[in-house]
């Protein structure tokens, strides 16, 4: 069953320009020139219940935008949606009680106060059965183990722990969909993972549909099975996860600090970007030597003072869908 | 709207008013600037009836002056600020949690706003009861022959003064709340709505009759100044406070509510165009 139905939804952005100086304000309060900028271009998708959708892009793609289109904040330019049969924008208050929204950079819970405080509060504005509520909290604490940081006030808590309440107080009314705008944006690499972990189990054991925005292509590569690249607003790549890497993710940047000098390192799928005295980097080609094999090699060669496995970024995997689609195209 | 509707508007009055309670520090400064602003009026008060030589001005006697004054100050002082938090938050796009609930923003932050001012009000209304009885050497109730005005049935601050106080004082904050979030929400238009709140604030210190009650405006300016909402703010629980007369309560009161009505419809008129244009602020 479909969950989400858009149809060339299109949001365009009307912003005044004003010339420098003083003059150039005086000349804008009676000449404003406007400018229209297309942040999405009419877009087409669906999502079918239980999903799990990472939907991609750099800054400023139209991601945010497209999210605050589907929860209903924003008012689209045209084009169509139904978020669970409604149309959000014209009621959004009706589907608030059946989607649950995370927004990476921005707090739902009151600030100085302790996060059971904003649950309690939450509860009474979802109207939820007080015995219901109970139940659902202590199954949402014990999840995402946030029992000992319930009577802390929230400005005391790590970002780590602060984001995990953040995701379990928009699941206190059992949402069937649960859009996440750059959750684990900020976060360490440990605190991401166990993130993502807790998304997934919620996803199996409830079957909540998972709607992620995300310029962390780690955050895609173990959440998601489907994938959406957009970029400059329109959908440039749609299909599964595991195509994408294979095809565009199939690259890891390796950085050392060695304890010895650089003696240089050779393999198929291994190519030196650059190095300088102690510190190097490599490009692995994970489609032809495994990052596992790589580091073993590396470390059974040399000392290893540091290390850091990253993924492309997201302007290089936009890059080469890009130029994948080229020369289908050309073909 | 359902009884259970309203209960969530007073949870979320209840969260705000808790959250209020943190600023404890901020509490005792306002405290502090409530007993400057006492110990100034008195002295002034004082030395106003001492030269003119005659036990009332324009009706009121010292003690109903001063005690008017403290009942004007404790609800000027506990306003909402709720302004700044929207226009910033309008500002900087950051609407995104409030409005993916199932909930009227701009109710949503009138409920806010009183929750910020309830504990304000009543410590300013514990510290100015503290100063000017202290002061003046006599508590709030005087004898009904000290009251304004041949219809007063009651003395100043007698018990059905002091509690129509507090029933018109939360209405004056209601009333207050919801001008507040009408400027904040200008901030959908303008750059910057604090030049806005400071007329607001203007016309509460004038018309409002923070500082003079209107019995001494001319005559012209205080027939103006009665139909304008801003006396329901100040003037009218202050004036209830002091003389306790049933008709000039019924009136204000009356006042009040249609005051709050005719708000309540133009936030949520504002409101309707201000969402099409959230928009341009990034939502």
């Amino acid at each position: 069953m479909a969950v989400i139905e858009v149809q060339q939804l299109t949001k365009s952005f009307v912003s005044r320009e004003k010339q420098p100086g003083l003059l150039g304000s005086a000349r804008a309060l009676f000449h404003p020139v406007c400018r229209e900028t297309q942040a999405v271009k009419g877009i087409t998708f669906t999502v079918e219940e239980g999903e799990r959708l990472a939907f991609i892009g750099p800054n400023g793609a139209g991601k945010s935008t497209t999210i605050k289109m589907l929860v209903g904040i924003l008012y689209p330019t045209s084009g169509e949606a139904q978020v669970l049969g409604k149309t959000p924008w014209q009621e959004r208050q009706r589907l608030a009680y059946e989607i649950g929204a995370v927004f990476g950079q921005k707090s739902q819970l009151w600030y100085h106060l302790p996060p059971q405080d904003s649950f309690d509060l939450l509860a009474r504005i979802y109207e939820l059965n007080p015995a219901v509520y109970r139940q659902r909290l202590s199954y949402l604490v014990e999840l995402f183990e946030i029992g000992e940081h319930l009577r802390a006030p929230v400005r005391k808590l790590s970002l780590g722990e602060r984001m995990r309440c953040e995701i379990a107080a928009s699941l206190l009314h059992q949402p069937r969909i649960l859009f996440l705008d750059e959750p684990t944006i900020g976060l360490d690499v440990v605190v991401k993972q166990r993130i993502r972990d807790l998304i997934l189990e919620l996803n199996q054991k409830e079957r909540v549909t998972i709607f992620l925005t995300s310029h962390d292509a780690g955050d895609i590569e173990v959440l998601c099975k489907r994938a959406m690249v957009i970029n400059h607003g329109e959908v440039i790549y749609d299909g599964r996860v595991s195509t994408l890497k294979r095809n565009y993710i199939h690259t890891k940047t390796i950085s050392l600090k060695l304890g010895d000098p650089w003696q240089g390192f050779d393999g198929p799928g291994v190519q030196v970007l650059k190095h300088k005295g102690y510190g190097v980097k490599l490009k692995v080609d994970t489609n032809v030597a495994p990052i596992e094999e790589v580091v073993g090699r590396l470390l059974a060669r040399y000392t290893i003072v540091d290390i850091n496995v990253d993924n492309p970024p997201m302007e290089e995997i936009i890059g080469r869908t890009y130029e994948a689609e080229g020369q289908e195209g050309a073909a | 709207m359902s009884i259970q509707g309203v209960a969530r508007y007073g949870s979320v009055f209840w969260t705000s008013a808790r959250q209020q309670w943190v600023y404890r520090a901020e509490l005792v400064a306002r405290a502090i600037q409530m007993i400057l602003f006492m110990g100034v009026f008195m002295a002034l008060w004082s030395t106003a009836f001492g030269v003119s030589g005659r036990a009332e001005l324009e009706g009121y006697t010292l003690a109903q002056m001063v005690w008017y004054l403290a009942m004007t100050e404790t609800v000027a002082l506990s306003t909402s600020r709720i302004f700044i938090e929207i226009s910033e938050k309008v500002k900087a796009g950051d609407l995104a949690y409030t409005l993916a609930r199932p909930l009227s923003y701009p109710f949503f932050q009138v409920a806010n706003s009183l929750g910020n001012s309830a504990p304000r009000f009543l410590l300013n209304l514990l510290t100015a009861a503290a100063v000017v009885g202290l002061g003046m050497g006599q508590g709030p109730v005087l004898s009904p022959s000290a009251s304004l005005g041949i219809n007063s049935v009651e003395g100043a601050g007698s018990l059905p003064g002091l509690v129509t106080f507090l029933g018109m004082a939360a209405l004056a904050l209601l009333l207050d709340a919801f001008l507040a979030v009408l400027i904040g929400l200008l901030a959908f238009w303008l750059e910057e709505v604090t030049p806005v709140f400071w007329i607001y604030q203007k016309l509460l210190f004038t018309v409002g009759g923070l500082f003079l009650p209107l019995e001494m405006f001319p005559e012209q300016l205080q027939q103006v100044a009665r139909w304008l909402p801003f006396q329901f703010i100040t003037y009218a629980p202050a004036r209830a406070f002091v003389a306790f007369e049933p008709d000039f309560v019924l009136q204000a009161v009356t006042g009040q509510v249609v005051y709050i009505a005719v708000l309540s419809a133009l936030v949520a008129l504002i409101w309707q165009r201000a969402q099409q244009r959230l928009v341009v602020h990034g939502g």
